[in-house]
């Protein structure tokens, strides 16, 4: 089998990242050998491999074709690869905790991190997992934290704009893949805000430093003065304040908001003992390694998935609200869920670097199965999506899966056409069902409640 | 005020050194970001002397208190 090359592993000249099947292969270049065995010989990115906070790396010999002088190592593939722009405020919050606490942890085996990416974070189902084992480098008495202010940048103040001001990160964390600046944090946060220390210290102060050197950037470069140090002692009192500051974060009115949820989701769904029985026995039958479950609010039927015997779900949903939800829920009952946010008329697509860097989601896909449950209408009425765009798209992401078909009658539709003109005339269950025969079979089609929602179970191989 | 103090703070002792910071990153860890864990370590360092120097301190703030004590 052929290594392809990672297209989002370039920034760190030390390594490359490869696919390999199962595995991911790294390579070390020999610029970056030196310090990756004397982190290895440490015996600490074995000791948080076995905690499972960092990624498991096991030495292998050079891929036939591949250069001698580097060495290799080889980590298990994770099952699905995610981005911070995704991720709910909880599963922010985890990982950077994860990072703060790891950076700590190798800080007391002298070893350090060299940047603090929140795409080194990845996720198994909603346990944060540190992936990039070149981040760490031997620790030089007095070294500065390099990767401050991309801490800042990719976790704290994403964290501080949804927990201070109330704006959920995630579009504007997708349109700036870095994170978001301190100057533009500074500028959108509530004068009170402003006056917290630890605001003053991670978000003013910076910016108002960093104005400051511009201002004076006569000075000569290359002059041989002393190298700026940062004593151990206060690096570390960096890393623990941050970590006390961020665990105590708390979504603004998180409260209410999710006092309102449980009410709010159990609208007219008279189906529940059904939906919940068909889609049971649905994964029993498909027995997916990898299921999406889209539109997964705060992962109800998920969690159904997962008992029944799905090996790892991720879910989809725009409501930051029930996908943090849905973390909290998932770490509480331990299951192989990872709940992003996503506006599914507007996928996550791929960007970065040469549109490669970051996979969009489509191109992380198919997955094995599908739940679209209570989906369909918000596209096809509420975002005026075609039915047969509508099926299109469903059938591209998985091989089989059951979708929820609502009428126009059901009280839902009624509320969201109750100021608007129905122009609607292609969506009815004719039209559904004769879209999906056109592009799959349909396995079987089963009523659910009284206002004549109907799951309709299609499988295209 | 504040940024006043600062400002002079900085422009006295720390840019200096910011010009020539090593770059043993493969990223750019930020002018702001440099100066501030300058201004901490600064901070932390300061510390460190005065507890060094804490008895010392304290021997001769003592002999001046005690010289200014109404003798019994």
């Amino acid at each position: 089998m052929s290594l392809r090359p990672d297209p989002g592993s370039f920034r760190d000249p030390a390594g490359r990242v490869y696919h390999d099947g199962d595995r991911i292969v790294r390579a070390i270049s020999p610029q970056g050998i030196d310090d990756w065995r004397a982190v290895r010989d440490t015996g600490l990115l074995d000791r948080l491999a076995a905690q499972g906070s960092v990624i498991a790396s096991d030495p292998i010999d050079a891929p036939a074709d591949f250069d001698e002088s580097h060495e290799y190592v080889a980590h298990p593939r994770l099952p699905f690869i995610s981005y911070p722009y995704e991720w709910g405020f909880e599963a922010l919050k985890a990982a950077a905790l994860l990072h703060l606490d790891v950076h700590l942890e190798a800080l007391a085996a002298d070893v350090t991190l060299v940047d603090s990416s929140a795409y080194n974070i990845q996720f198994e189902g909603p346990r944060p997992i540190f992936i990039d084992v070149l981040s760490f480098r031997p620790y030089q008495e007095g070294g500065l934290w390099d990767g401050h202010r991309q801490f800042c940048e990719q976790f704290l103040y994403p964290l501080l704009l949804e927990a201070k001001v109330g704006v959920s990160p995630g579009a504007w964390y997708r349109g700036a893949l870095e994170g978001i600046t301190a100057a533009d944090l500074r500028r959108v946060l509530p004068f009170r805000q402003r006056l917290s220390p630890r605001v003053w210290k991670h978000v003013i102060a910076p910016t108002m430093l960093a104005n400051l050197a511009r201002k004076m950037d006569q000075v000569e470069v290359g002059r041989d003065v002393a190298k700026p140090k940062l004593p151990k002692a206060v690096l570390e009192a960096m890393l623990r304040g941050l970590r006390g500051w961020i665990d105590q974060l708390a979504l603004k009115d998180q409260v209410t908001v999710w006092g309102d949820y449980s009410s709010a989701t159990s609208y007219a769904d008279e189906g529940r003992v059904a939906k919940t029985a068909l889609v049971g026995e649905f994964v029993a039958a498909v027995k997916p390694r990898m299921l999406w479950d889209i539109g997964c609010n705060a992962g109800e039927f998920s969690f159904v998935a997962s008992d029944a015997g799905a090996a790892h779900v991720v879910g989809w949903d725009a409501d930051t609200n029930a996908v943090s939800q849905a973390f909290i829920e998932a770490r509480r009952r331990d299951a192989w869920l990872t709940p992003l946010l996503a506006d599914l008329a507007n996928p996550t697509p791929s960007q970065g670097w040469a549109q490669a860097e970051r996979p969009g989601m489509a191109e992380r896909g198919p997955a094995d199965a599908l739940l679209a449950l209570a989906l369909v209408h918000h596209l096809a009425i509420g975002r005026n999506i075609p039915v047969p765009g509508v099926v299109d798209w469903l059938v591209s992401l998985a091989p089989v899966g059951l979708v929820e078909f609502i009428p126009k009658t059901d009280p839902q539709i009624q509320r969201m056409l109750a100021f608007r003109n129905d122009i609607f005339a292609g969506y009815d269950r004719d039209a559904f069902v004769a879209a999906f025969t056109a592009r799959a079979r349909i396995e079987r089609i089963v009523p659910v409640g009284e206002s004549g929602r109907e799951m309709i179970w299609y499988a295209t191989a | 005020m504040i940024c006043k103090v600062s400002e002079v703070l900085v422009a006295a002792g720390l840019l200096m050194g910011i010009a020539v910071a090593p770059a043993h990153a493969y990223l750019d860890p930020g002018t702001g970001s440099i100066l501030l864990q300058l201004l901490l370590g600064g901070v932390a360092g300061f510390l460190v002397i005065i507890k060094l120097y804490w008895y010392s301190l304290k021997q001769t703030f003592g002999q001046f208190t005690r010289r200014l004590r109404p003798k019994q």
